[in-house]
């Protein structure tokens, strides 16, 4: 700001005093010019000069301009005189050949005046014709201070309110410029908060930056914590996934050396587990966005799901039997997630039973809601235990989650989806023994369906 | 013989599937690539299985082309795992999906399924081994022997009947076959399957742990 008010205030400050030197010189000249052709003039000025060409000379008054100007008898006071001192014009005579050098070129019949606009010496000189010591007559004089057509003031103090105006527009400008250098850095180098006091401009501004700022750290803080969070889970499933594709091998190896049932029974099972972590690694990935729901028909989900599953319990000797209503039961949901859901029920279901048990999957319609149970006849679950079975990561007793499929992902995931599509999930005990999951919750059409 | 069309462009899957499809009795015709299918002349086929991720016209394309002249059952095998895909393919008149990984036999079943649903929805008589029932005269035979069922093991029959193989809740019979004035809990619905039963002889009718009960047999659908 103050570079620009200088680079503002300096040509005014130039402009001023050319223009004051410009008018100084023209009214000089003017003054001088009339004084040379009225000593020209006088009748016997050619045969004066040509006389004495060194020693003549006209006593010429120097002309005053208007605060010099006093009424007659009123003499300056006695003492040393203040101010510059006014040097009368002095008249001199000059051959052609001894012009000087800064005079040189002065034009036959006319009169030209010399002198830069920011220099106090004029000069007027003109060709008198007479020839000799005398064909070129040269007036000197002076711009000083008093001298006609000054426009600036004699005393340098004109250019204080110039000064004055400056140093007000610095101390006005000064400290706001301030503080938008430090809100500046203060953006800069991350520091927070940036907000500043007070309740001008640069205030709101910086609460801006400081809303935008904080905006944007707490995006960020939530994206690192996302990351992270994605990081361990992929760190436990690649962990989860490399136990059963270990156990894969070790039954493959055992097919190559030899026909082994039970061998190929456990790599069948283990490629289905690896399958279902697939899954639940992608609906966990899905369950991090937000996805429009869509119509699903719960019952074909049911149905897919258990076709799906129907080959694991066939060869672990558990009888997998669903029941869906006749007509589709619609509900708004993401299909993929709800499929996810069901399945990982209904495959806990099957992995914890025993040879010869039962997993029934129960869809039905009630008034205006739909149940959805998974039972089985398995060992059930500690009731200690039951409360904490949709915790992420939690592994019960007996490890009713995959035989501790590590992260214990199955049914947090089935807890989750639940709450995304703001249905209850249930878990009980059975009295007959064996575990009851329950999703409920409302659909689109809660007509009555046929079973 | 049923024909199935194949749409799968990976060959080993292809051959895989191309062979559990001939094992279930079915002619196959398969193609590895998205073909363009004039709507005035679709595949003579009785259902088309079709991958999604194709060369050529893609499967969503394939399957648009062909509900523009056909209603053929379509069971559609997709590798991703996205929403969009399976609405988009239903949205188009895909009938049923599946996802890849699966088993040879959900693949079978799932054929069986959609091959034999058309047949179901439009009858109204049903034959199961030696049991036929006359969904419109209400009349039912062993054997050819008439039976003679009361109202309440009619509808128990009926409600079975019409969905064959299916499980059907204790819950869901009691409230809508039974009166239930008169004799609507689950106790008594028990008595009156074991009087049908009786009547119907062994076999047919059979308890589904869990859920209640379903209708078995070799079913002859006409």
């Amino acid at each position: 700001m103050a570079v620009v008010a200088g680079l503002v205030a300096l040509p005014q400050v130039i402009g001023l005093v050319w223009w004051d030197g410009v008018s100084r010189h023209q009214a000089a000249e003017a003054v001088l010019t009339g004084l040379l052709e009225r000593v020209l003039a006088e009748p016997d000025a050619a045969e004066a000069c040509a006389a004495s060409p060194d020693a003549w000379t006209r006593r010429m008054d120097a002309p005053r301009g208007p605060r010099h100007h006093r009424p007659p008898g009123d003499r300056p006071p006695p003492g040393p005189p203040r101010g510059p001192q006014v040097r009368p014009p002095t008249l001199e005579v000059h051959a052609i050949d001894a012009v000087p050098a800064a005079l040189a070129g002065v034009p036959e019949d006319a009169v030209a005046a010399f002198g830069s606009p920011f220099s106090a010496e004029v000069a007027v000189a003109t060709r008198t014709g007479w020839g000799g010591a005398c064909e070129v007559a040269v007036v000197r004089g002076s711009t000083a201070p008093g001298f006609l057509g000054s426009v600036l003031p004699a005393s340098p103090l004109w250019v204080a309110p110039m000064v004055l105006v400056a140093t007000v527009m610095w101390l006005a400008v000064g400290p706001p410029v301030r503080r938008l250098r430090a809100l500046t850095e203060n953006v800069r180098t991350g520091r927070h908060p940036v907000s500043m006091d007070g309740s001008d401009e640069i205030s709101e501004l910086s609460r801006a930056f400081d809303a935008a700022s904080g905006a944007l750290r707490a995006e960020v803080h939530a994206r690192e914590e996302r990351e992270a969070a994605l990081r361990d889970f992929v760190a436990n499933t690649t962990h989860d996934v490399r136990i059963p594709l270990t156990v894969l091998r070790g039954h493959l190896v055992a097919l190559e050396s030899g026909s082994d049932r039970a061998a190929l029974e456990g790599a069948v099972r283990e490629a289905h587990y690896i399958g279902t972590l697939l899954d639940d690694l992608a609906a966990e990935a899905r369950m991090r966005d937000v996805q429009p729901a869509g119509a699903v028909d719960l019952g074909a989900v049911v149905e897919r799901v258990v076709a799906r599953h129907a080959p694991i319990a066939r060869r672990s000797f558990v009888e997998l039997v669903h029941a869906v209503p006749a007509d589709p039961l619609t509900v708004d949901a993401d299909m993929t997630l709800v499929e996810q859901a069901v399945s990982n029920l209904v495959y806990n279901a099957i992995r914890h039973n025993r040879a010869g048990g039962h997993v029934a999957v129960v869809l039905e319609a009630q008034t205006g809601a739909f149940t959805l149970e998974v039972l089985d006849d398995g060992p059930g679950v500690e009731p200690e235990a039951l409360a904490r079975l949709t915790e992420r990561g939690f592994v019960g007793p007996g490890s009713r989650n995959r035989d501790s499929a590590g992260e214990g992902l199955g049914l947090h995931i089935v807890a989750r989806v639940a709450s995304r599509h703001g249905w209850s999930f249930h878990l009980e005990n059975r009295d007959d023994g064996g575990l009851l999951a329950r999703l409920s919750g409302a659909f689109r059409n809660p007509q009555d369906l046929h079973g | 013989m049923p024909a199935v069309l194949l749409v799968e462009d990976d060959a080993t899957l292809g051959e895989q599937v191309r062979g559990h499809l001939l094992g279930m009795g079915l002619e196959v015709v398969w193609w590895t690539r998205g073909h363009t299918i004039d709507p005035a002349m679709p595949p003579p086929v009785d259902l088309v299985v079709l991958d999604l991720m194709l060369p050529g016209r893609s499967g969503f394309e394939v399957l648009a082309d062909l509900r523009k002249g056909s209603d053929v059952p379509v069971l559609v095998l997709s590798a991703r795992d996205g929403t969009a895909d399976k609405v988009e393919a239903l949205r188009l008149g895909a009938d049923d999906f599946m996802t890849k990984p699966f088993w040879p036999e959900e693949l079978v079943e799932r054929v069986r399924a959609r091959l034999r649903r058309p047949v179901l929805q439009r009858s109204d008589r049903v034959e199961l081994g030696d049991l036929a029932i006359d969904f419109e005269r209400r009349e039912v035979w062993v054997s050819d022997d008439r039976l003679h069922l009361a109202p309440a093991e009619y509808g128990i029959l009926e409600a079975l009947a019409r969905r064959p193989g299916a499980a059907v809740t204790r819950r869901w019979l009691v409230a809508n076959v039974l009166d239930p004035d008169r004799e609507g809990n689950e106790r008594t619905l028990d008595v009156h399957v074991s009087r049908l039963r009786r009547k119907l002889g062994k076999g047919f009718v059979e308890t589904v742990w869990g859920i209640g009960y379903r209708l078995a047999g070799k079913r002859v659908a006409t």
